[in-house]
């Protein structure tokens, strides 16, 4: 309920835009009282909105936090299921590890853990992930899809998919994925992705997709060693970009194509995967652990698998570092 | 046995032989497609030997483990 309330309050305040609304007309238009009318207010401050109050006009928004809160990523979601079931931290060690706590007590599929800082933030195989607070979007989302454990990786190549179509929507910045799912702006990385599973024998239990993004970082938040190679939304856009936005647009994306996946399968979402890769067609090095091959990128096969022809023929890469070039 | 049901490089192998394994028990880590996946034994026993190493390119259906006393 109390949110209910608080999501119409701040729609009345976008719809005024620069005009004042009455606190009688907020009363009337929430169906509460003039006292719950200013208590909701005084909450919306405790957040971080910054509400001026004018003696016989009345209210009106003037700023909203550039702090990440559950209000915000919760009032414009507009999704179904991902992000309804909400946890929002300031702090947490880790999203991926809150996210596996809670799928491990039932947490429906389309559950989110959000924090605006991690103390131990991790990307793969426990690579440390920077992700100090304020500049990035750190979350974790729980999914209980009803497919067989071979078909999981699919779904790293969708959430990429997903992440690419929600930054153009919220940001209007094209990125690149690189195989499988680097997440790039002019080659230097944008988001990650960390792809989870918790399985039973041969079933899967959920899946656990761990998204990092520079959102709003400037050169020098970055720790030396990754100024060269990390960049952020704000970077490529010239201006601070909005971290709920990046959310609920990446969210909303996400369950469309999750959706297309479960109705079609994967074909759909490798076409748009193939659309948005780099380097396809051109020819790349392939870094694994028995080696590394070169050759021209074909795309990627059913399983996502990328399909390298090499003078040799062609070489499945299931897990390497790609250089392009 | 406990078989391997994809393919892709084996990161980590948690089990050794001797060890008691039960059903249901993560034995190892498999990573492809950037993803950690793992393998979860389907049948308990003591491990006889450990068929793969830590960084093996392994395919469907492989065995990892071979087992005495394996019961279902």
């Amino acid at each position: 309920m109390r949110s209910t309330l608080r999501k119409d309050l701040i729609e009345l305040f976008s719809q005024a835009g620069n005009e004042f609304i009455s606190g009688q007309k907020i009363s009337d238009a929430l169906g509460c009282s003039r006292t719950a009318v200013w208590k909701h207010i005084e909450e919306l401050r405790k957040e971080g909105y910054e509400v001026e109050a004018v003696r016989r006009k009345g209210y009106r928004l003037i700023k909203k936090p550039g702090k990440l809160s559950e209000s915000e990523i919760r009032f414009g979601l507009k999704t179904e299921v991902m992000g309804q079931h909400l946890i929002y931290h300031d702090v947490l060690s880790s999203t991926q590890k809150t996210a596996h706590e809670l799928a491990n007590n039932n947490a429906p599929e389309g559950t989110l853990v959000v924090a605006d800082k991690q103390t131990a933030g991790r990307g793969r195989m426990s690579r440390v992930w920077h992700s100090q607070e304020g500049n990035g979007v750190w979350m974790s989302l729980i999914l209980r899809p009803d497919i067989p454990l071979q078909k999981t990786p699919q779904l790293t190549l969708l959430a990429a998919v997903a992440v690419v179509q929600g930054i153009e929507e919220a940001a209007g910045i094209q990125t690149d994925i690189k195989w499988p799912n680097d997440i790039l702006i002019n080659g230097k990385k944008t988001v990650g992705i960390l792809t989870e599973m918790q399985a039973e024998e041969d079933r899967v239990r959920s899946v656990i997709i761990g998204i990092g993004i520079n959102v709003n970082q400037q050169p020098n938040d970055f720790p030396d060693e990754l100024k060269d190679i990390a960049t952020s939304l704000s970077q490529a856009a010239g201006e601070k970009i909005d971290r709920a936005g990046v959310i609920q647009h990446i969210l909303l994306c996400f369950e469309k194509r999750y959706r297309d996946y479960m109705t079609h399968g994967f074909t759909p979402i490798k076409l748009l995967w193939e659309s948005y890769a780099l380097g396809i067609g051109t020819n790349m090095r392939a870094r694994t652990l028995n080696g590394t091959f070169y050759g021209k990128a074909l795309g990627i096969d059913d399983e996502g698998v990328l399909l390298l022809e090499t003078n040799e023929g062609i070489k499945k890469i299931y897990s390497a570092d790609i250089e392009l070039g | 046995t406990v078989s391997i049901q994809m393919a892709g490089n084996l990161w980590k192998v948690h089990v050794k032989a001797g060890d008691q394994i039960e059903k249901g028990q993560e034995v190892a880590i498999l990573e492809s497609m950037k993803m950690e996946i793992p393998i979860v034994a389907d049948r308990s026993g003591i491990v006889k030997e450990v068929k793969k190493k830590e960084g093996d390119f392994v395919n469907e259906g492989d065995v990892l483990l071979e087992l005495s006393n394996s019961t279902q």
